[in-house]
């Protein structure tokens, strides 16, 4: 009894000790949360500054500059048969069309080193364009028309950008003053660069190809590292026994997700192309390297969202006098699926901006081709990226960052279409 | 189990609340002691105080009878006993009860003695006084008996008691029987008749409220109801 | 003999003292035997003898020899960790899910060891239902989770069939009226007095003979328990009920025989009223009326 009354304190004393402790720990509490919002905001500054960048550098490759010229589309070079065969027509030269054009706009240049100038203000693009026309409507051979003609990536980089950032000197730059005065030169939206593959010309270089060999790519993947992982996740989670080889196994999964991408390369590069003797820059090779990365993390998550399913409803399945499997399939898997979804996204969001494995099994090439099946060569979009950074045409650093652009696009609707997911079914099972 | 069992319920109230109701009831056990020692000493010739102090104190007996009633119908409600607690709950009940209708009989008898003082009569050749004094004595000697059983659960006196096997309970019908057995032979004397009838009747009854501690007990020691069981 | 101041020794009493438990009680008085007789004693559901359990090393069980009438709601009460869950969960096999546990000694079903290797235990386990502590709906529709078990067994040829059983068995769950117009809703939706009874009429849905309940209400407040028991009450009419609880109160309210377990022992099964009034064993009169626990 008298023990316990030392050891109390007396109330006074209590409310004081607490109040003095009370703004201790505001003080702290605040003094957290401003780190944590200073966190935060450094963050977004840097996002910030990354986007802005990427943004700024990139959103001009979306617009391309046109020339305008009046071509006459002379039967003499396009037809000189008349017969309008279409075979013809479509291995005829137009680039004299487009040259004999610029002679008759600036018949003041009468040097061979003059003219060479001359045509190249012009892409080669341009031939591509007046082909088109012509196969399309065979009856404006003869005529005379004022046309819109993709300029050449020097006159591009000068029109968007201005004198210092473009190669062109001299009397080219009187040329780009004189075409201005008479509006011959305007922008419009590049739909090339979304329809085209690689090219060396930049102003003709689209992200067609990398795109649709990335979408084979991840189609493998997904395809490959979904239902595996999953199937092994739940092997190992719900039927395997708990021994030292199963240990063993997830040791080495978890180990797996740690191992640097570049070693995958190397392994496709040995098992699928000199083994199995797979086509090199194949989809097909790249998605099986893919699949072997994502795999650790597809199975990691699967296996997560599989023990975050609570015993109970295992149990009120077995109660019921379901098996095993009926319990697993019926009900710990729909309850688990948002989770494992939301982990392969995330795994095939990661494949998705991966590089170095692919180097590796050669999918570095470079390829206009756009691929129509998965042996094809392709490239995929964040090589392209890297191919198109290491380019010294200026004009490319403008490609490079709007291609980035394009992967994260692609990135962001990745995640809200997990997040979609993930929405859609816990609201269903909640 | 006990209800004074050393680490008794985890709820400390419930021992407590348990310990007054026993003293409670002992407490009136007392008083009915006390009514019967005055009833005796009024027998004794000690006449009017005693026989007024007896119906005095029945006041008190009823009074205690009404608090301890209430106080178990809150242990009830409060406590919702079971086991060895519930049956102690109840036997105290039952208990409070039979010690308040003996009072009262004591109080009747206390009656009859104050109005017929000294006209209770002759039996076989001693006054009727002394008969029903003694009476009285092996009487309390049984009361006395019970209540120690109820207080230390005492399941073998208790059902010597009930099956009145006892020294005192014997004795005490063989008086009895000859007592009534004046009433009828005598034949003078109506209202002496009377009078020991009804002193008869009350001792008979007062006899059986005994013996009702004593079953009380029993159930409360083992769970076993014996009423009704003789008769 | 008549020294009437002799015995003024019990007026003085007033400390009470301490009064030796009785021991005539235990010899003098019939001990019950620990087996215990179901109330209809030609009518015994579940028979189990010398069941030991361990886990790993661990024994958990000790000999317990049980008998479960049909149609009579056995309560098993003790202190926390003396194994009236574990026993329960052997009744159904539940406990096959830990691989470390291990069973020795017989328990029948219709006369049926269910822990012969030819028993299957799905068939098992759809004849002895399970309610448990947390109520668990599957969060699925309130028709899916009763439609669910018939459906796996295939119990039913037709919808209409279907819709019948999850009818009846939401009836007879006493949970139709509350939940006749949004058979659709999502299970999980309900209030907790109202899962448990949907995880009840979900265990109903497959016509168990035994239903075992693993502290039903400890999840529910009085009034859903008082819901829950009213049903339990019901639906012994067609179920033998064995349920394991926490409230004393619970267990002398809904069932007809008590059995109390301390550390892993049966250490008294009798009648309710009589675990209630007047237990023969000290420890079942210690745990009751609160002495320890």
């Amino acid at each position: 009894m008298t023990d316990r009354i030392k050891a109390t304190v007396k109330r006074g004393q209590v409310r004081e000790a607490i109040e003095q402790s009370l703004i201790r720990r505001r003080k702290r509490n605040r003094r957290f949360r401003m780190l944590g919002l200073g966190a935060v905001i450094l963050g977004m500054l840097f996002l910030g500054m990354m986007f802005s960048s990427i943004i700024s550098k990139g959103y001009s490759a979306f617009v391309r500059t046109d020339i305008q010229l009046e071509i006459y589309f002379d039967p003499e070079v396009i037809d000189p048969q008349g017969a309008r065969n279409p075979d013809v027509l479509a291995s005829a030269t137009y680039g004299k069309l487009v040259k004999a054009a610029l002679r008759k706009a600036y018949p003041e240049v009468k040097k061979r080193k003059g003219k060479r100038k001359l045509y190249r203000l012009v892409s080669t693009g341009a031939i591509q364009q007046l082909r088109d026309l012509v196969l399309s409507d065979p009856a404006i051979i003869g005529t005379r028309k004022k046309l819109w003609l993709i300029a050449d990536d020097d006159v591009d980089q000068y029109y968007k950008h201005g004198e210092n950032q473009s190669r062109l000197k001299g009397r080219q730059l009187a040329w780009m003053a004189q075409l201005r005065a008479k509006d011959a030169l305007k922008t419009s939206f590049n739909t090339n660069f979304f329809t085209a593959g690689d090219s060396r010309e930049p102003e003709l270089a689209g992200i067609r190809g990398a795109v649709v060999g990335s979408f084979f790519v991840i189609l493998i993947t997904l395809g490959l590292s979904l239902p595996l992982g999953v199937a092994a996740a739940i092997y190992l989670e719900e039927f395997s026994p708990r021994n030292r080889w199963t240990d063993f196994v997830e040791i080495n999964i978890n180990n797996l997700a740690a191992v640097p991408s570049i070693v995958f390369g190397l392994l496709g590069l040995a098992v699928y192309i000199n083994f199995f003797e797979l086509p090199r820059s194949a989809p097909l090779v790249g998605g099986l390297v893919l699949t072997l990365m994502t795999l650790p993390t597809i199975i990691i998550a699967s296996r997560a969202a599989l023990k975050s399913v609570p015993p109970s409803i295992r149990e009120a399945a077995l109660g019921m006098g379901a098996s095993k499997m009926q319990m697993v399939f019926h009900h710990v898997l729909p309850l688990a699926m948002p989770g494992m979804l939301t982990g392969t996204i995330i795994g095939l969001a990661q494949a998705l901006g991966e590089t170095a494995p692919l180097l590796m099994i050669g999918m570095v090439a470079f390829i206009v081709d756009i691929p129509s099946s998965i042996l094809d060569p392709a490239t995929v979009l964040p090589v392209q990226i890297y191919l198109w950074a290491d380019s010294p045409e200026r004009a490319f650093t403008e490609k490079t960052s709007a291609a980035i652009m394009v992967l994260l696009a692609f990135l962001v609707l990745m995640n809200l279409f997990a997040i979609w997911l993930r929405r859609k079914f816990e609201r269903r099972w909640d | 189990m006990k209800v004074t069992e050393p680490g008794g319920h985890i709820l400390r109230r419930f021992d407590e609340d348990m310990r007054k109701l026993q003293k409670r009831v002992l407490k009136m056990g007392r008083l009915v002691r006390e009514q019967m020692n005055g009833l005796h000493a009024a027998f004794g010739g000690d006449s009017e105080d005693s026989t007024e102090q007896v119906v005095e104190s029945d006041r008190s007996v009823d009074l205690l009878e009404v608090k301890v009633d209430k106080f178990i119908i809150r242990l009830l409600a409060r406590r919702s006993p079971v086991g060895g607690d519930l049956r102690f709950i109840v036997t105290a009940s039952r208990i409070v009860t039979d010690l308040e209708r003996l009072g009262d009989e004591t109080v009747q008898m206390a009656r009859v003695l104050s109005r017929e003082y000294g006209n209770l009569g002759q039996c076989n050749g001693r006054a009727v006084e002394d008969e029903v004094r003694e009476l009285l004595t092996l009487l309390i000697e049984m009361f006395d008996q019970a209540m120690l059983a109820f207080r230390d659960y005492d399941y073998r006196v208790a059902k010597e008691l009930a099956e009145g096997k006892t020294g005192p309970d014997g004795e005490i019908h063989q008086r009895m029987q000859k007592l009534s057995a004046c009433t009828l032979v005598e034949g003078g004397d109506v209202s002496h008749a009377v009078n020991l009838v009804l002193i008869l009747r009350s001792m008979e009854r007062g006899l059986r409220y005994v013996q009702n501690i004593g079953e009380h007990v029993i159930y409360l020691a083992t769970g076993k109801d014996v009423r009704h069981k003789g008769d | 003999m008549l020294a009437v101041d002799q015995r003024e020794a019990f007026m003085s009493v007033v400390e009470t003292r301490v009064g030796e438990p009785d021991s005539m009680k235990m010899d003098e008085l019939s001990i019950e035997n620990t087996i215990g007789k179901p109330l209809l004693e030609k009518k015994i559901s579940m028979h189990c003898r010398e069941v030991d359990v361990f886990y790993g090393d661990k024994q958990a069980i000790f000999d317990v020899s049980l008998d479960i009438g049909k149609n009579e709601v056995l309560a098993m009460i003790g202190p926390s960790g003396c194994g009236k869950s574990t026993f329960l969960r052997c009744l159904n096999r539940m406990n096959d899910t830990i691989s470390s546990c291990k069973i020795t000694g017989s328990i029948r079903l219709d006369g049926e060891d269910i822990y012969d290797p030819k028993v299957d235990v799905e068939l098992l386990r759809a004849r002895v239902g399970m309610v448990f502590q947390k109520p668990n709906p599957f969060p699925k529709s309130i028709y899916e989770n009763i439609a669910y078990g018939p459906r796996i067994h295939g119990l039913t040829r037709d919808k209409t069939e279907l819709d019948e059983i999850v009818e009846t068995s939401l009836v007879r769950a006493g949970l139709w009226k509350e939940v006749k117009d949004r058979l659709d809703d999502v299970g999980t939706g309900l209030s907790g007095g109202q899962q448990q009874r949907l995880c009840i009429a979900r265990a109903i849905a497959i016509n168990p003979e035994v239903i075992l309940m693993d502290e039903p209400c400890s999840a529910l407040d009085p009034i859903a328990t008082a819901i829950v028991e009213e049903l339990i009450d019901e639906l012994r009419q067609r179920y033998t009920i064995v349920i394991v609880t926490h409230s004393m109160q619970q267990a002398a309210r809904v069932s007809q025989r008590t059995a109390y377990f301390h550390l892993g022992k049966l250490v008294e099964v009798d009648k309710t009223d009589r675990i209630f009034t007047n237990p023969s064993h000290g420890l079942t009169e210690a745990y009751i009326t609160g002495r320890f626990g």
